[in-house]
């Protein structure tokens, strides 16, 4: 009996003993196997969420108080609907005067204040605005309120003084921090620390009364709360010889490394070149003088250093002088200066020629852009200066009558650092450009003097954010 | 000299021929015999009446209808007996020692004030263990004896003393006494009516003491219900209860009734429901019909105490009312019994926790049961009893640190290694202690700040989050809300207890484990070095796999918790029918318990049982067939389901069945892969990988060892299985409104380091235990040895890093002044925007005081608003003074841009009418405040009543629950049922 049992025993184990030592292997095998092709999935969250770009549906300019009496606010848009059925007001506080301006691709006013352009509907993709005074020679764009600009050249003292004129075009109080660079660093100026703008209204102020003093100054404006317009009226008065001149100053949005300065005065006067250098280190800054057939190094003009945070002038009288004087007669015609620098800098050109001050400001590249015309006088002549800068530029200008349609059309095709000029064609109300990174001012120069305006890029559509819930 | 008093004995007899002869025998054997003995049978089936006669003769013999009760029979007897100074009463199933009847009378003689005297009453048969010694009641009718259940007689009671009662058994009471009193009080037929007696004899002025010298043997065969009259019926407890409480009212004085009724009915309550918890139904129903049918016929009561009131007007000598309550109990006698009742039944609930192993190994060498083999010699069986009696007796429950002296801790290597181990531990966890935690890190948010936040957000069906929001709030705020009622600091010491104790816990609830398992493996068991290594190993695995320094609140509880659930589950292990259910409740209660925080667990049991069962069925079919085999497991899989209803009802009505998936936590947690399960690893802030590397590695090793192969692949079974449900679930993405995430497989991660764990203390008995001196032993010494690694570098990594990891958990920073007004109502919300017009936008509105514990998992799975997030990009893009005041309509009251605040969206904001710039916490930040006030019901909702209903049913289903897997009365009597399985 017990024979039997073990022979069942040893039975059992001869069966049992395979599918164990089976298992032995298949199981880590199955185990290790599953875990090794195991992978987590992708993780489809991503961090950014571009925003959409959507019609434009509101948009406000913000013009400053003209400088005398004759002035003119010209607004172009481009592409303008066949029948606009949006608004375009112009004011400040009040609904604003609204503008007749069913058809066509410009309108014309008088204002006599400072105000506030407001376009809705279909009347705000593509709408610019220039303000120019007829009696002098000077004009500006008219803005969108911007967080930060730039503004060079300044003055604070008798003869040379700059007033900064602030405008909130909201019904909420606006708060704006304003940094003076003079030649010596920046300037402490508490009362330009939050400057209060209440709402729906103009603050002048004269940095003669805030900072008196001579030199040339920079500042830089921004908007630590709501939105504010910021123009910079500048002002020459040569004491005793009676010729007081004043020029809105172009503003720059930002400092960079290279800055196209646009629109030299055709004529011979004093040219100083304004750098200003936020950085914490030295800029090394080098200047050629671009012109219709090369870009040069004036002779005598090294490389100038700007200290930190601060101020440098760089006099280009000679420069100046020379190259204009000698591209009237060549083809190589002085069109601008080209600024390079170590730092991000911002750069102009102050000059004064007969009495005239006018300013060569950066002309930030564009794509597209939409100028219109100030009114120009019988001496006048106006032209279009395009450049690439230190990259070849092509593309085209259509010249605009009131109604919208093409007066001439030029195309070009510009090698790196040559600019062009294109002279502006009689019944033309706007110029618009098109091409690549391309700058574009429009020079107007006659008996009362210069005015260069950079042309800007319309804004035609808006950035919806993409917006989506979180957890927390 | 006075004549002797004459003493006459009166039997009482009813169906007691069992006990007669020896009755008979008792009262023959008197010293000082009774001049008369008289026998009043109360019709009797069986032959009492003829054993009666053929000893007393048949003049002496009383005969009565079998409806007569106690007392009547007694006034029967007193008719009888005119001749008689004293009555002695005796049951048929009373015997008196030889001298009973002398001694009494002796004590009588030199103490002529007394008029009732008692013997001591001893267990019948047992005859040594004490049964009374006078008795007395308490204020809850209990009938007190001042004696320990079962204990011995040695003397320790014998003082004469006066008593309120003596026992009817073996009473001599004064003739006259008797006639005064009117005898004993007919409504109480058979039981209590000797206290009653007793009680009305001490308000009348007579004197009752007891003289433990005389020895009277008692059967108690009513009480006990072996034997059965028409007067006591089927319920024996209803009787005895109703006459207690009958013989309470009646004889309390009259100002104390009504605190006396309203103790008794609260009284009786509660004792219903104790019966409930221990499954004694028919006691509890019994104890509610007595006390209702008392109070439903008051009448009764009050000629009772008419009576008694008459009693004593008629007494020349009525007691000092003091006097009679200096023989009744203190009052605070009850209050002691019910915590001795309570302190039993939980160390009965402890006690059935006790090892799966050692019971199947008695149930083997159990001595009443025939040798399991042919080569099972007595000899043998009783020589293994004896080993494995001592080795279970060497290493119980870690006991140098529980309860041993503190010499032999102090001596005990291996008490103090643990102990260093765990203030190691606590150590390395002081950011705990600090309040990380509870301040919110990583994905734990704060705690809230009272525990009535848990409790409602738990009961509310419609919760004030977001927008209002409907989704049932997580499974595990009820136990959180337990223990926030429970615990002194309410939510923050909660959550930081957790995360402090969750080691020691897990480290306790494995070494439970592992003991278990080495006492399967071997009669020995596992070697306690051996334990505790293992155990530590186990204890650190959340804590260095990085759950801990994630604050994954849901993963460290269910860490803790999976070895106690793993040790309820060897229940169904159990030899007994019984015990196996009791697992499966048990089970079934911490399955629920760890589903709360990390449902998943229940796939995995639920894929594991099925996977046992199949094999089981493939192996031992026949035994599966057996309900008790299959039973049990089923409950444990199906309670969770019941015990969790108003979670996972709800989050399926309302179409957010993702959040079955979700573990308790913040979202969103990284996706796992294979090496982190691999490893025990679910995040970034945990140990280096090879730390977690070294269990699986040795759980390969195991397979090495042929002793122990087997147990060892179904280790690996069970591994197979739960590795097949996590990399199922770990490839699917599930969507949730605002994030992507997938199933949380972590606790399948810290299941697998588990298992590796066992698997390797299987292999390590195995190797341990046999072929002593091998080679292959001493190799697997090294590789046992080298399991030491796991702990000790796990424990360094602990002690040195796991602190630093711990990293606030991301929250708005929002100024006080928010805050506070957001607290004022919840449709004060603060809408907190963040990201730029370019890299996009997102948006929270933060209530209250923000999202707290409990909290994320409802938010998560609302379903995203849609017309707010267009409002916000409308607000963001293009805000009009109209969109702005739509804002106050959706409850928010600030808009806060976190910094750096984009200057476009900024700007904006400042431009719109209707918000005013407020002060930030930061010069980056920016805020605003709506004008217009915040519309009052902006997210009010109502929740489904159903809520309500599942509540109350889950309320029910946790008392059963807990009910059930406690110990119950059935015990002893069931575990004789089916042993083999």
């Amino acid at each position: 009996m017990s024979s039997q049992a073990g022979r069942r025993a040893a039975g059992r184990t001869r069966r049992t003993w395979s599918p164990v030592l089976g298992a032995m292997v298949l199981l880590p095998a199955l185990v290790i196997g599953a875990l090794v092709t195991f992978e987590a999935p992708e993780d489809r969250s991503v961090d950014s969420h571009p925003p959409t770009e959507e019609p434009l549906t509101s948009l406000d300019l913000i013009c400053p108080a003209p400088l005398a009496d004759k002035s003119v606010l010209e607004v172009a848009q481009s592409e303008p609907p066949a029948a606009a059925t949006g608004q375009v007001t112009f004011g400040l506080g009040s609904p604003g005067t609204a503008f007749d301006w069913p058809t066509g691709a410009s309108v014309e006013a008088e204002p006599t204040d400072a105000g506030v352009l407001r376009a809705t509907g279909d009347r705000a993709p593509g709408l610019v605005s220039v303000l120019a005074q007829r009696s002098v020679a000077s004009a500006t764009n008219c803005v969108e309120p911007q967080a930060s600009q730039w503004f060079g050249g300044l003055g604070a003292g008798p003869t040379h003084s700059s007033e900064l004129e602030l405008i909130n075009p909201d019904q909420a109080t606006a708060v704006a921090d304003v940094t003076v660079f003079g030649e010596q660093g920046i300037l402490d100026v508490p009362d330009l620390r939050g400057i209060a703008v209440p709402a729906d209204s103009r603050l002048v102020l004269k940095l003669a009364d805030l900072l008196p003093q001579r030199g040339q100054l920079a500042m830089e404006v921004i908007v630590s709360r709501g939105r504010l317009g910021a123009h910079v009226v500048d002002r020459s008065d040569e004491l005793g010889e009676g010729d007081v001149s004043a020029e809105w100053v172009p503003p720059q949005p930002a400092p960079t490394l290279t800055t196209v300065l646009q629109g030299l005065p055709p004529e011979v006067g004093q040219h100083k070149l304004v750098i200003t250098n936020p950085g914490l280190d030295v800029a090394q800054v080098s200047v050629r003088v671009t012109t219709t057939a090369a870009a040069f190094a004036p002779a005598g003009l090294t490389e100038v250093q700007v200290p930190p945070q601060s101020v440098g002038v760089i006099t280009v009288s000679d420069a100046v002088n020379t190259a204009v004087v000698d591209g009237k007669d060549s083809e190589a015609v002085a069109l601008g200066l080209l600024v390079e620098s170590t730092e991000p800098v911002a750069a102009v050109l102050r000059s004064i020629t007969d009495g005239d001050l006018s300013f060569a400001g950066s002309a930030a590249p564009i794509d597209v852009g939409l100028g219109p015309l100030p009114p120009v006088g019988e001496k006048d002549v106006a032209a279009v200066i395009v450049s690439g800068g230190l990259q070849p530029a092509s593309g085209s200008l259509r010249f605009l009558d009131a109604a919208g349609a093409v007066v001439e059309e030029q195309t070009f095709d510009l090698a790196a650092l040559v600019s062009a000029s294109f002279p502006v064609p009689a019944p033309a109300v706007a110029v618009e450009a098109e091409g690549a990174a391309m700058s574009v001012t429009l020079l107007i120069s006659g008996p009362q003097g210069t005015v260069a305006l950079p042309v800007m890029a319309p804004r035609t559509s808006t950035l919806v954010p993409a917006v989506r819930a979180d957890l927390r | 000299m006075n004549s002797p008093p004459v003493v006459v004995a009166l039997v009482v007899s009813h169906d007691g021929a069992r006990w007669l002869p020896q009755v008979i025998e008792g009262l023959r054997s008197q010293t000082l015999q009774p001049q008369r003995i008289i026998c009043v049978d109360t019709g009797s089936k069986d032959n009492s009446r003829e054993l009666l006669a053929d000893a007393f003769g048949p003049e002496s013999i009383i005969s009565a209808p079998s409806s007569t009760s106690f007392p009547a029979a007694v006034d029967l007897g007193l008719e009888a007996a005119a001749e008689a100074d004293w009555l002695w009463l005796l049951h048929d199933d009373s015997t008196p020692a030889a001298g009973a009847l002398a001694r009494l009378l002796v004590h009588v003689g030199k103490d002529p004030d007394l008029d009732i005297v008692g013997p001591k009453l001893r267990e019948w048969p047992s005859l040594r263990r004490l049964q009374e010694v006078g008795v007395t009641m308490s204020g809850t009718g209990r009938r007190e004896t001042g004696l320990e259940r079962g204990e011995y007689d040695q003397g320790q009671h014998d003082q004469v003393r006066d008593v309120l009662a003596v026992h009817s058994a073996g009473m001599l009471i004064r003739r006259s006494a008797l006639e005064q009193l009117g005898g004993f009080d007919s409504q109480l037929p058979i039981f209590g009516n000797d206290l009653d007696l007793g009680w009305r004899a001490a308000q009348a002025g007579f004197r009752t003491a007891v003289v433990p010298s005389a020895i009277v043997f008692h059967a108690e065969a009513a009480h006990r219900g072996v034997r059965r009259t028409p007067l006591t019926g089927r319920h024996t407890h209803y009787a005895e209860r109703r006459a207690a409480l009958f013989t309470l009212l009646a004889n309390v004085p009259g100002r104390a009734i009504p605190f006396q009724s309203l103790r008794i009915l609260l009284g009786s309550l509660l004792r219903v429901i104790g019966f409930l918890c221990i499954r004694a139904v028919g006691q509890a129903l019994d104890e509610l019909a007595a006390v209702l049918s008392l109070y439903a016929h008051p009448g009764q009561l009050r000629r009772a105490r008419q009576e008694r009131r008459e009693l004593i007007a008629s007494s020349s000598q009525p007691a000092d009312p003091e006097r009679v309550r200096s023989l009744l109990p203190p009052w605070w006698l009850p209050y002691r019994h019910g915590l001795d009742a309570v302190t039993d039944l939980l160390s009965a609930a402890t006690q059935q926790a006790q090892d799966v192993a050692e019971r199947r190994r008695l149930a083997r060498v159990a001595p009443d049961r025939p040798a399991t083999s042919a080569t099972d010699r007595p000899g043998q069986q009783k020589d293994r009893r004896r080993r494995y009696v001592e080795a279970t007796i060497a290493d119980d429950e870690i006991p140098e640190i529980e309860s041993g002296p503190i010499v032999r801790f102090v001596t005990s290597p291996l008490a103090m290694g643990v102990t260093i181990f765990l203030v190691l531990v606590l150590w390395g966890q002081r950011a705990a202690l600090t309040g990380a935690f509870s301040d919110g890190a990583g994905l734990l948010s704060p705690a809230p700040v009272r525990t009535a936040d848990w409790w409602r957000l738990y009961l509310e069906g419609w919760h004030p989050l977001v927008q209002g929001t409907p989704i049932s709030a997580p499974a595990y705020l009820l136990p959180l809300a337990l223990l926030g009622s429970v615990l002194p600091g309410g939510p923050s010491t909660v959550i930081t207890v957790l995360m402090v104790v969750a080691v020691p816990l897990g480290f306790w609830g494995a070494w439970r484990l592992l003991r278990v398992i080495g006492h399967l493996m071997d009669e020995r068991g596992m070697p306690r070095w051996l334990i505790a290594v293992g155990a530590a190993a186990y204890s650190l695995i959340s804590v260095s796999g990085g759950a801990w320094a994630e604050g994954r609140l849901g993963l460290v509880v269910s860490a803790a918790t999976l070895p106690w659930l793993a040790h309820a589950a060897l229940g169904f292990a159990e030899p007994s029918a019984y015990r196996r259910w009791r697992a499966g409740w048990r089970t079934g209660l911490l399955l629920a318990l760890m589903a709360c925080f990390t449902p998943l667990i229940w796939v995995v049991a639920a894929v594991v049982g099925l996977v046992i069962v199949g094999l089981a069925l493939f192996l031992a079919p026949r035994s599966v067939r057996n309900r008790s085999a299959w039973g049990p497991p089923a409950i444990a899989l199906a309670l969770p389901w019941l015990l969790l209803a108003p979670w996972w009802i709800p989050l399926i009505a309302q179409g957010a069945s993702a959040g079955l998936l979700l573990d308790a936590g913040q979202l969103p947690s990284a996706a796992l892969d294979g090496s982190d399960l691999a490893w025990g690893r679910v995040s970034e802030l945990g140990a280096p990988w090879w730390v977690g590397a070294i269990l699986p590695a040795l759980a390969l090793a195991a397979l090495i060892p042929r002793a122990t192969r087997l147990p060892v692949l179904i280790c690996w079974i069970v591994a197979a299985s739960a590795t097949l449900v996590g990399v199922s679930l770990g490839r699917v993405v599930v969507s949730l409104p605002t994030v992507d995430t997938t199933p949380q497989i972590g606790i399948i991660a810290v299941f697998l380091q588990g298992l590796a764990l066992v698997a390797f203390g299987l292999a390590a008995v195995g190797l341990l235990r046999t072929a002593r001196g091998s080679w292959l032993q001493r190799l697997g010494i090294v590789v046992v040895v080298s399991g030491l690694v796991v702990p000790v570098a796990g424990l360094f990594w602990v002690t040195t890093e796991a602190s630093s990891m711990v990293a606030p958990s991301v929250a708005a920073e929002i100024p006080a002044y928010m805050t506070q007004s957001s607290q004022v109502s919840p449709a004060h919300g603060v809408l907190v925007v963040r990201g730029s017009v370019q890299e996009g936008l997102s948006y929270a509105v933060r209530r209250g005081d923000g999202l707290t514990v409990g909290e994320d998992e409802i938010v998560s799975l609302t379903p995203m608003a849609d017309d707010v997030t267009q409002l916000v990009t409308e607000v963001a893009s293009a805000p009009t003074p109209e969109a702005v005041a739509r804002l106050a309509e959706k409850g928010i009251e600030y808009v806060v841009l976190t910094a750096p605040a984009d200057g476009e969206v900024s700007a904006r904001l400042d431009a719109v009418g209707g918000l005013t710039p407020v002060s930030s916490e930061d010069r980056g930040t920016r805020a605003w405040q709506v004008d217009t006030p915040p519309l009052a019901g902006a997210i009010d909702g109502e929740g489904s009543r159903v809520r309500i209903v599942l509540l109350a049913l889950q309320a029910v289903a946790i008392l059963v629950a807990l009910v059930m897997c406690g110990p119950g009365r059935g015990e002893r009597t069931d575990e004789r049922g089916d042993a083999d399985v």
